[in-house]
């Protein structure tokens, strides 16, 4: 099938691309623009590992094609961290173990890191719920739960 | 694994969609992605062309019309769900709405889409049906207006033609006073209900029944809208919820499923209709 231009727009940075039209914008991240911080893991929408945000919001890379991006503004696990200071979330996932093998962890934490914004006080109850899009085989989830209150803390605390 | 390939067209609005899907012969329509992507993906379909709604904003948003709440094809539910107007006027459907998926779902998954897509288990069609939404289809040929009971014909199929696109559907306005009530059997928060169940209930001065309406999903191929005009003129509580639901239940053609035998999903069933009237009972106010 034909290729076609498209310019992503990715962490502030553009890339002019030329794609078949049924290039996932996840495997396009990962291996057009070199970002393999976007995990895939079902390519079903279930898992949440692949999920960045599009113009803010979150949304899986694996049920959007490529071409459907021109225009838009694609932020990235990659552009989480500012100049190498890890943001709350990131701060407290480490700090509480939140994260053992790591494959969930990038797209959980652009949903939470929208979400926070959003949210910035929540309860446990809350927190599970929108964590719920977002699956982990290794932490039992309670760590990560742990790991996003203390980020809403130190949020609020740098605020 | 990955789609077959696809030519792709990015409709700038309506006209434009309905333009190019009038010249191909096997297109598929794009909204939120977050079903037709899957089947792509799986190569459970594989369409020649996708033509993207995305751009065509006026198929977007919530209007006030005569009698209802008028909600364009690409609304997403996300919207739903927050909209100021969407929660007074319809808070059944905004509270539907939030329980879809997870917050990336939402934001991107479209009334439109969730309608044409039509799975049995969704909550959009199940309110549609409860309400007796009107469904507005629109093909370069000419337009229609379907009952969302007509609409909704089987798993993943209604009575949409191929080149025929949802452009809105209009939800009818809740009586003063009428309560409503939603309840959802799933094995994980935003995973597709095992069994689901929507209902609105009006009271009078004395506390009878003046009007009910309930529908049931995931339990048969289609969301299924209950008789309930037996209903009127009882009091609401347990025993009547347990005996309309065990009647309803019975009168309907369920199957077994993978990992679930029909009498289950039957008790299932009828466990959230009596959930959802009694939570709808204890929303209704009487009537003066
Ligand atoms: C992980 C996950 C969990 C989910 N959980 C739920 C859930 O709990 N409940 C639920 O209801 N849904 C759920 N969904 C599905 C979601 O709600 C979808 O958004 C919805 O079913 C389809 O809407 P869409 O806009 O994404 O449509 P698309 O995926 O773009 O399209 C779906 C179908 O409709 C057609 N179509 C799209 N728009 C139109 C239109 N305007 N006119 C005519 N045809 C059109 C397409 O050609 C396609 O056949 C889930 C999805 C995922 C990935
Ligand atoms: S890879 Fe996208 S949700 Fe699993
Ligand atoms: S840390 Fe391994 S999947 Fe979550």
């Amino acid at each position: 099938m034909k290729r076609v231009p498209v310019t992503l727009d990715v962490n502030g940075e553009s890339h002019a691309l030329s794609l078949e039209p049924r290039r996932l914008l996840s495997d396009a991240l990962r291996e057009e623009c070199g970002l393999t911080g976007v995990h895939v893991g079902c390519e079903n929408g279930v898992c949440g590992a692949c999920t960045v945000l599009i113009d803010g919001a979150p949304a899986r890379a694996c049920l959007i094609f490529a071409v459907q991006m021109q225009g838009h503004a694609i932020a990235t696990i990659e552009s989480v961290a500012r100049g190498g200071a890890l943001s709350p979330l990131q701060q407290a996932l480490h700090e509480e173990h939140g994260l053992q093998c790591g494959f969930c962890t990038p797209g959980l934490v652009m949903t939470m890191e929208a979400w926070l914004k959003d949210n910035p006080d929540p309860d446990e109850t809350a927190i599970r719920a929108a964590l719920s899009g977002h699956l982990c085989r290794c932490t039992g989830y309670q760590s990560i739960v742990a790991a996003v209150k203390r980020a809403a803390r130190i949020a609020r605390e740098r605020a | 694994m990955k789609p077959a390939p696809f030519a792709y067209h990015r409709a700038a609005d309506a006209t434009d969609a309905l333009a190019v899907m009038a010249g191909a012969s096997d297109a598929a329509f794009l909204s939120g992605g977050q079903s037709l992507a899957p089947m792509l993906n799986l190569r459970m379909a594989r369409p020649a062309l996708l033509i993207d709604l995305n751009d065509c904003a006026e198929l977007s948003g919530v209007t006030l019309g005569d009698g209802g709440l008028r909600i364009g094809a690409l609304t997403r539910h996300h919207h739903l769900a927050t909209d100021a107007t969407v929660r007074s006027r319809h808070p059944l459907l905004a509270e539907a709405a939030a329980t879809i998926g997870s917050d990336a779902i939402r934001r991107r998954g479209t009334l439109g889409g969730s309608l044409a897509h039509a799975d049995p288990a969704a909550q959009l069609p199940l309110i549609a049906t409860l309400c007796g939404a009107v469904i507005a289809l629109q093909s370069a040929r000419g337009a229609r207006m379907i009952e969302a009971d007509d609409f909704f014909v089987s798993a993943l199929e209604t009575a949409r033609e191929p080149n025929e696109l949802v452009v809105a559907a209009t939800f009818p306005d809740l009586a003063p006073a009428t309560g409503w009530g939603l309840a959802q059997l799933c094995k994980v928060a935003g995973d597709f209900a095992v069994a689901s169940a929507a209902a609105t209930l009006a009271l009078d001065g004395a506390g009878a029944i003046v009007d009910a309406r309930l529908a049931v999903g995931a339990v048969c191929d289609r969301p299924m809208a209950l008789d309930a005009a037996g209903l009127r003129g009882a009091r609401p509580g347990p025993d009547v919820f347990e005996d309309f639901a065990m009647a309803a239940v019975g009168a309907l053609d369920i199957a077994d499923a993978p990992g679930i035998d029909a009498d289950d999903r039957r008790d299932l069933a009828a466990a959230m209709i009596v959930e959802a009237m009694t939570r709808a009972a204890a929303r209704a106010g009487r009537a003066a």
